[in-house]
C-alpha cells in the first residue's frame, strides 16, 4: 500500500473513487437479481416503492463494497486486480471509507424500513452484516470455504427484492437464494484458479491456494449438481412455467459442459486455462439470463390471467 | 530554508508538494497554483455531485410521500 505522505494522497477524494469503493460492477448484478426477486413475487407493489427498494438495495450493497474495501486496503494492494482501488493506490484516506460505508449502510437501512417494510430492512441489514463482518472479516482470511458461506450475502437480493413486495418469506424466495448460494462457490473458485498466485500473494486461503488445483475442479464440479438442481426447482415445484423450465435446462446443461471440461482440465498455466475462463465469464451470463427469464416468465403468466 | 515545505519558495518551486492533512479540513503549508487548481476543482466536482444526489433525494422522498399517503392510489 503507498504510503500516506505522498502528496496525492491529501488531495481530496474524488467523486469517482467513492463510486469506485460501491463496486459499482457487483452492484450490477445485484440490482439485477434484487429487481428479479421483485418482479417474480404475488403481488403488487407501487412503481415509486419498488424503485426505493431496489435503491435501497443497491446502497446496501455499495456499502457492503465500501466496508470490505475499508477492511481489505491492505489484501487489495497485494493483489494485481484490486491495487489500483481507490484506498491501495492511496486515492482516498482510509478513515473516509469507513464513514462513507458505514453512513450507506444506515442510510439504506432507514430508508427501506420508513418507505417499504421492516422485514426487508431487517433482511438488508443481516446481509450488510454478514458481507462485511461474517465474510470480510472472519471468514476470507480464516477458511479455504470462505466464499461458500459467504457466497450467502450474495444471494440476499432477490430475497429482499421479494420481501418488498410481499411482506413475507416462502419457498420460491429461499429456491432464489438457494440459486446463488450454489452459483457462488463455482463462480469464485473458477475465478481463483486463473488468480491463484494473486490470492496467495496476499496470503488469502482460496481453496486453490490451500488445497491445490485438482481439488478446487473437483468442488466446482461436485457444486454445479446441487446449483443445477436448485435453479430447476422452480419449474419442477411448479412455481415458474414453461418458459422458465426450458431456458433453465439449457443454460444448466452448458454450464455443467463447461464445469466437466473444467474438471478434466489438468493445466497449471494460466495461459491454459481456457475452460476455467470461459465458465468463469458464462456463469455471469447464466445468472443473468436466468432470474431474467424467471421475472419475464412470471410477467407473462400475470399478462395471461389477466388476458382471460 | 528551501527544503522547509512550509515556504512559499518552496511550495512555489513544485518540486516538493507541501503536505496537506487530512483532506480539506485541516490544510496545512502552502499550494502551488497547480495544487490549488485541482483542489478546487475537486471540491466543485464534489459540491455538484452532492447537490444532484440530495436534489433527486428530495424528489424520492417527496415521491414516497405521496405514495403513502394515498394520493396516488
Amino acid at each position: 500500500m503507498k504510503q500516506a505522505l505522498t502528496h496525492d494522497h491529501y488531495i481530496p477524494a474524488d467523486w469517482r473513487d467513492f463510486w469506485a469503493l460501491t463496486k459499482p460492477r457487483v452492484m450490477s448484478l445485484v440490482v439485477f437479481t434484487a429487481l428479479c426477486g421483485l418482479l417474480a413475487a404475488p403481488g403488487n407493489i407501487h412503481p415509486v416503492i419498488g424503485f426505493t427498494a431496489i435503491l435501497c438495495i443497491a446502497l446496501g450493497a455499495g456499502a457492503s463494497g465500501a466496508l470490505n474495501q475499508w477492511y481489505e486496503a491492505d489484501l487489495d494492494a497485494k493483489m494485481k486486480r484490486t491495487e489500483k482501488r481507490p484506498l491501495p493506490d492511496g486515492r482516498m484516506e482510509k478513515q473516509s471509507a469507513l464513514h462513507f460505508g458505514v453512513g450507506l449502510a444506515a442510510f439504506s437501512i432507514l430508508i427501506m424500513a420508513v418507505a417499504v417494510n421492516y422485514l426487508s430492512a431487517a433482511i438488508l441489514a443481516f446481509s450488510i452484516f454478514f458481507y462485511a463482518v461474517v465474510y470480510t472479516v472472519w471468514l476470507k482470511r480464516s477458511t479455504p470455504q470462505n466464499i461458500v458461506i459467504g457466497g450467502a450475502a450474495g444471494a440476499f437480493p432477490p430475497l429482499i427484492g421479494w420481501a418488498a413486495v410481499s411482506g413475507d418469506v416462502t419457498i420460491m424466495p429461499i429456491l432464489l437464494f438457494a440459486i446463488i448460494f450454489l452459483w457462488t462457490p463455482p463462480h469464485f473458485w473458477a475465478l481463483a484458479l486463473f488468480m491463484k498466485s494473486d490470492y496467495g500473494n496476499a496470503g488469502v486461503p482460496m481453496l486453490p491456494v490451500v488445497a491445490g488445483r485438482r481439488t478446487t475442479r473437483n468442488q466446482i464440479f461436485y457444486y454445479t449438481f446441487p446449483m443445477i438442481l436448485a435453479a430447476l426447482a422452480p419449474f419442477i415445484l411448479g412455481y415458474a412455467g414453461i418458459l422458465y423450465g426450458i431456458t433453465a435446462a439449457v443454460l444448466n446443461a452448458i454450464f455443467l459442459i463447461f464445469a466437466a471440461q473444467v474438471w478434466r482440465n489438468e493445466s497449471d498455466d494460466i495461459a491454459t486455462m481456457k475452460p476455467e475462463k470461459r465458465l468463469f465469464a458464462f456463469s455471469i451470463l447464466y445468472l443473468f439470463i436466468l432470474f431474467g427469464v424467471l421475472a419475464a416468465d412470471n410477467m407473462l403468466s400475470f399478462a395471461k390471467v389477466a388476458y382471460l | 530554508m528551501s527544503d522547509d515545505p512550509n515556504s512559499i519558495k518552496a511550495s512555489a518551486s513544485d518540486k516538493k508538494p507541501a503536505p496537506i492533512i487530512d483532506g480539506e479540513a485541516k490544510i496545512i503549508g502552502r499550494f502551488n497554483a497547480e495544487q490549488s487548481q485541482q483542489i478546487r476543482e475537486r471540491q466543485k466536482a464534489r459540491s455538484n455531485m452532492m447537490g444532484i444526489i440530495l436534489m433527486s433525494l428530495c424528489v424520492l422522498f417527496f415521491a414516497i410521500t405521496i405514495v403513502k399517503i394515498g394520493v396516488w392510489g
